[in-house]
């Protein structure tokens, strides 16, 4: 509902590439905790979002963490010809990019599994780019199998010192084994538990997206869209970017709320809420990005001139450069205002930004469920409305970001008729949608 | 011939009969080789997943071993255990005391009290596995690898098996089956429960608390599988296929080369497993199958074996090869002999009717000279030489036609001297005219022979003696019996036989030295007449005698009557 | 009596007609068997002579047919076939005899007197009574004649017809032409040595002396005489 327009305090993790948040101090993450409007309206019970923002610190040169790697490729039938070529090619350059203490290994599917090659140094890179230049098409596809021989090749090297990333790119939908995007959706959470994210990239306009965006999800991995081969070079870069920069994992927030507080929902990202408590899972940091966590919360009324503490909120993480459990804590308050241009006055703009963008994001998705039951009326209506929404608040907080994603679901609002076009179209706002949601850096 | 044939065909039938017999037995001996080989490699895809399983289960063990008892504490330890959806807490008297409903509690809390309350109530009836590791399939579980719809009508409620360990009257009690389960925990250390939900079997796992309750898991099912498949083989070393199956009879994955029926998801429909192993409990919903080529499939048919089928048709073609052989070569005999039989009826057939009317029209000639002596005489000459040439022809067609065999089987009882005297008369005129003077002296009793060889034995003699016995003489035919025989003798006083010719003027075309400058006669007359002789069971022979030839024929008596004059 | 010949060698159908004519019988002769089956049926024979291998239909086929049309008349086969079989075979089709190729004359008319015999023993056509001429006891029905002395001879049918009409003339001059109707049937008349030669085996049966003969004078340029008892009826 677009109610909250009114007074509304995002929770959301969002990082912006373009900005550093906090600047590192002495290789450790950065951890701040907003609130959308600090000075609230008294006397009435209010939505409040709280941002929770964590950021990665510079590598030190030539000092990352060593990386265990799977690359889970399709190679079924339709992958034939250019696609899979691109593939290889962007596979190759992923084998270039890594070092002799990385840890590899390439599973190809198709309705059988091939184990390329199994988890091993990236020692003798010719051999490995012999094994991935001979991979030919087949059959049908088996993404759960393909998957599943990931997880197993990982667990081999799977600690908590390397940065363990499965790399899945797929072109078709899962004909064979679990294909439901909420059965993968689980894999991935099973997997994000096991501090394996799972980077999906679907390629062409046949796959899934709500199956790779699902097990992205859970599993805290990145995903991406590919319309042609083309990009995929540029997509495996982008994730061996952030693959090859991973300075802190298994970063658990626990959120307790103060009492009267009451937790509505996370924004985009999956959190357990029991009571006035919620923790949310992130799986790793990036070297130069942020994630956030946003919350909304119900803030019962409070006397002008009275200050009201939100939450506490602790951050438990493994530092992969010092090598050294980190914990940081910090917590939250507002204060209570009588006149709306005091609470103006001080509204938090980067925490508003990332929670109107979060709330777009899920119209979005709202948008992309209507269409899909047929009701195209339905949902122009809502993206129309979302860009409305998002050009308003975009003038008010002068945010280019809001302005940009305003435009974009304007033209998605124009794309809606036919079935082609939709099938595009929706591949496309799903990324989207995902990349804010998850503060991808790349897409 | 039939005899024959059955000869052949008996031990024919006998051995491929035998033969079939054999190779069905090894046929269906391989077959189950071949199904025990095809079990045995299912055996040891499913010691991998048991591992795998195995493994789980100690993970799970271990992790549940302190068994916290606080809600903080219980979701810190999920969150430890990947693949546990949801961990849950009893207390010593089975009461769910994690998760609890209530304002604390998550989402996915309230989820699973919903998705398992029926348990807790006790209106399922829940079961585990009576042996931890045993398979245990009851009659719904066994429904379930076919395909059928795992889940009940209505997926909310689940369902579950009956084991041997809940006892009928704990089932219904109020407080479910928690408190079987603590009676449970009482016996054994850790256990399963599975049920069935939306997509397929959902395991739990319970562990003995020390506190005398339950810890345990909900297990994210997808987690399970994907373990369990990570430990399942990407290539085999046959050419056929296997599957692991879901408990809807969808394929999960698959290894081998050989393409399904349908390349889709589920082949399963489409051919038939050659083999196939539910996997060891809790698991024995999901299922390993095994499909074989084409190739395979034949190797295993209950085809008759080829071996012993090649030694048996060897057999058989050698024997119907020897068959045919002896067959060809009878009926050519037969051929042979009728063509030779054929032509010699057509023959005599084609000289007796000219033979009859010379003789005929010779006769009415002589009739017709009435008065004229000379005429008579004339026409007598040609009648004799008729008879003559008809005697020549039987000889010629008795030697063409070699039936020695019919000769004895148409022996019958024959008046030997009617037949010499009829035999003798012939010769009448012939012998009258070169003035030789016939005695006959026949005293046999009947002879069992042919008259038609005796005829032409004797015939033959006495054409002999009109042609080399002197003018002006006799000849002297007797007839005896001695010793169950009956001996016809033709005795002459002609120049008689040369010693040194005694024995080779029975050979045909052969002739006395002092007949030479006769060139009457063939040569084949004696031959003849002995291999008759013989063929009638008897002998013919030339004798010591005084002077002139004189032949013996022997001939056996009929009844073997021993009659001496 | 009527004869029916089959058989298809022409000379022996030759032969076999005038031996059977000399007898005294009328002879009618078939070529093949399809024709002696016609002849069967458009006239009278008192006994059938049949060779067996003939065209249209063999001999045992006309024998089958003639059987079941009348199963008394006696059927005689002549036949070059001498096989057992053949003669069983034929025996049992209903023939009386089998007479062997080759054979003679003679034979051949012992045979056909002694079906004779068996035809007026049963019936038709009736034959004479016994008769004396010259003291010579004619038996008709037997086609013998007893002489004075005992001795038995045998008679052709004409020989009994000439006999009789002797018997029945004597005295009186027969001439060549009474002779031949009636002891010569049907249309055919022989020539005179024909007649001649008829007398003269006569004679050589029953004159003591063939050259002086006593029973049959000649009347040179007409005919024969009979010079004896007349023959009561």
């Amino acid at each position: 509902m677009l109610a909250r327009l009114s007074v509304i305090t995002l929770f959301a993790c969002a990082a912006s590439p373009t900005i550093a948040q906090s600047a590192p101090r002495d290789l450790d993450i950065s951890f701040d905790v907003e609130v959308g409007e600090p000075l609230m309206i008294a006397g009435q019970e209010q939505t409040a979002y709280i941002k929770i923002t964590l950021g990665g610190f510079a590598l030190p040169t030539a000092h990352r963490p060593p990386v265990n790697l799977a690359l889970v490729l399709d190679r079924s039938g339709s992958m034939a010809g250019d696609k899979l070529e691109k593939a290889k090619q962007a596979a190759l350059m992923v084998v270039d990019r890594l070092q002799p203490d990385d840890v590899l290994s390439v599973i190809a599917f198709d309705d059988r599994v091939d184990v390329l090659l199994p988890a091993s140094r990236v020692t003798s890179r010719d051999a490995l780019r012999e094994k991935i230049s001979a991979i030919s098409p087949g059959g049908s596809t088996a993404l759960f199998a393909g998957l599943t021989f990931g997880l197993e090749e990982i667990g081999k090297n799977r600690d908590a010192k390397r940065v363990n990333r499965i790399i899945l790119l797929s072109d078709g939908q899962a004909n064979v084994g679990p294909s439901s995007p909420n059965e993968l959706g689980q894999l991935g959470e099973v997997a994000g538990r096991q501090g394996i994210a799972i980077t999906t990239v679907g390629l062409g306009l046949g796959y899934n997206e709500d199956l790779m965006t699902q097990l992205a999800m859970r599993s805290d991995g990145n995903h991406a869209f590919a319309e042609t081969g083309n990009d995929l070079a540029r997509i495996f870069n982008g994730e061996l970017g952030d693959v090859l920069s991973v300075v802190a994992q298994d970063v658990s927030i626990d959120i307790e709320f103060d009492n009267g507080v009451v937790p509505v929902r996370a924004l985009g990202r999956d959190a357990t809420i029991n009571g006035r408590k919620a923790t949310v899972q992130l799986s790793q940091l990036y070297a130069k990005q942020q994630k956030y966590v946003l919350f909304e919360v119900k803030v019962p009324p409070g006397a002008a001139g009275k200050k009201r503490a939100l939450a506490d909120v602790a951050v438990n993480y493994s530092n992969m450069i010092n090598k050294t459990k980190g914990t940081k804590k910090s917590a939250v308050a507002v204060e209570f205002a009588s006149t709306k241009v005091a609470v103006a006055k001080k509204q938090n703009k980067a925490v508003m930004e990332a929670a109107i963008e979060a709330i777009a994001a899920d119209q979005s998705r709202q948008a992309v469920l209507l269409r899909d039951q047929g009701k195209i009326k339905e949902a122009q209506k809502v993206l129309v409305d979302n860009a409305r929404y998002l050009q308003e608040n975009a003038a008010r907080y002068k945010s280019e970001k809001l302005d940009t994603y305003s435009k974009v679901n304007a033209h998605d609002a124009t794309n809606l008729d036919s079935n082609e076009k939709w099938n595009a179209t929706r591949k496309g706002m799903k990324a989207k949608d995902y990349q804010i949601t998850n503060q991808q850096a790349y897409h | 011939m039939r005899a024959f044939w059955l000869l052949v065909t008996v031990p024919l039938v006998v051995a491929g009969y035998l033969a079939v017999r054999m190779s069905s037995e090894r046929g269906e001996l391989r077959h189950h080789e071949v199904q025990g080989l095809l079990d045995g490699r299912l055996a040891d895809v499913r010691v991998r997943a048991s591992q795998a399983f195995g493994a789980i289960e100690r993970e799970l063990d271990g992790a549940l071993a302190e068994a916290p008892a606080g809600a903080d504490e219980l979701r810190a330890l999920a969150r430890r255990l990947p693949i546990a959806r949801q961990v849950f807490r009893l207390d010593a008297s089975g009461r769910l005391t994690f998760p609890v409903g209530g304002p604390e509690a998550s989402r996915a809390e309230l989820e699973f009290l919903e998705r398992t309350a029926s348990i807790w109530t006790g209106r399922a009836i829940l079961a585990g596995d009576s042996a931890s590791d045993a398979p245990s399939r009851s009659g719904e579980a066994q429904r379930r690898p076919t395909g059928e719809p795992a889940g009940p009508e209505d997926p909310q409620a689940p369902r579950a098996r009956t084991g041997e360990d809940v006892t009928a009257g704990r089932v219904h009690s109020a407080a479910g089956v928690g408190d079987s389960l603590v009676d449970l925990a009482a016996r054994k250390p850790h256990g399963w429960l599975t049920w069935y939900w939306a997509e397929g079997v959902h395991l739990l796992f319970w562990r003995r608390a020390p506190d005398r309750g339950v810890i345990g898991v909900e297990l994210e099912r997808i987690g399970v599988l994907s373990r369990i498949v990570g430990a399942l083989p990407t290539s085999s070393l046959d050419e056929g296929r296997m599957e692991l199956v879901d408990s809807r009879g969808q394929t999960v994955h698959q290894w081998g080369p050989l393409r399904g029926a349908s390349s889709g998801p589920s082949s399963g429909d489409a051919e038939l497993a050659a083999a196939t192993l539910a996997l060891d409990a809790p698991l024995d919903a999901w299922q390993l199958r095994y499909y074989i080529s084409p190739r395979q499939r034949a190797a295993l048919a209950d085809e008759l074996d080829l071996a012993p089928l090649f030694g048996i048709g060897a057999l058989a073609l050698a024997l119907i090869g020897l068959a045919v052989y002896v067959y060809r070569e009878y009926t050519r005999r037969l051929r042979d002999a009728a063509a030779r039989v054929g032509f010699v009826t057509r023959v005599s057939h084609e000289l007796r009717t000219p033979l009859t009317n010379i003789r005929l029209y010779a006769e009415l000639l002589e009739d017709a000279a009435l008065d004229d002596e000379d005429q008579s005489q004339r026409a007598r000459v040609i009648v004799g030489e008729s008879e003559r040439l008809g005697r020549l022809i039987d000889n010629v067609l008795a030697f063409a036609r070699h039936q020695k065999g019919a000769l004895a089987s148409r022996a019958q009882r024959v008046d030997v001297d009617a037949v010499v005297r009829d035999t003798v008369a012939k010769f009448g005129p012939a012998l009258d005219a070169r003035a030789i003077e016939v005695k006959l002296d026949l005293h046999a009793p009947p002879a069992n022979a042919n008259a038609d060889a005796i005829d032409q034995i004797v015939g033959n003699l006495m054409s002999n003696v009109e042609r080399y016995a002197a003018n002006g003489g006799e000849v002297t035919v007797a007839t005896r019996a001695v010793n169950g025989h009956v001996i016809v003798s033709v005795a002459d006083c002609g120049p008689g036989v040369p010693a040194r010719d005694r024995d080779t003027i029975f050979e045909p075309f052969k002739r006395s030295a002092t007949a030479l400058t006769d060139s009457r006669g063939t040569g084949i007359g004696l031959a003849i007449a002995r291999e008759l002789a013989r063929a009638s069971g008897g002998e013919l022979a030339l004798v010591d005698s005084d002077r002139g030839a004189r032949f013996e024929l022997t001939l056996p008596a009929y009844g073997g009557d021993l009659w001496t004059s | 009596m009527d004869v029916l010949i089959a058989e298809d060698d022409a000379a022996m159908r030759g032969g076999l007609t005038e031996i059977l004519e000399g007898e005294g019988y009328a002879v009618r002769a078939a070529a093949d068997g399809a024709a002696a089956l016609d002849l069967w049926r458009s006239a009278h024979a008192d006994f059938v002579l049949l060779d067996i291998m003939m065209p249209e239909r063999s001999g045992y086929d006309v024998c089958r047919e003639i059987r079941r049309d009348d199963r008394d008349v006696p059927i005689v086969f002549l036949s070059a076939k001498n096989e057992e079989i053949d003669k069983v075979l034929g025996l049992e089709l209903g023939a009386d005899d089998f007479v062997m190729k080759p054979f003679g004359m003679r034979e051949l008319i012992a045979r056909v007197r002694a079906i004779s015999r068996r035809c007026f023993q049963r019936s038709a056509p009736q034959p004479s009574a016994t008769f004396t001429i010259a003291d010579i006891t004619v038996i008709p029905g037997e086609l013998r004649a007893v002489l004075p002395d005992g001795a038995v001879v045998e008679l052709s049918l004409r020989e009994v017809s000439l006999l009789s009409t002797f018997a029945t003339h004597p005295n009186i001059v027969l001439d060549r032409d009474m002779l031949f109707r009636t002891c010569w049937g049907g249309g055919k008349y022989p020539n005179s040595r024909t007649l001649d030669q008829h007398i003269a085996k006569l004679r050589k049966k029953i004159e003591t002396d063939t050259k002086a003969p006593a029973i049959i004078r000649t009347v040179r340029g007409v005919g024969y005489r009979y010079e004896g008892a007349r023959m009561p009826g």
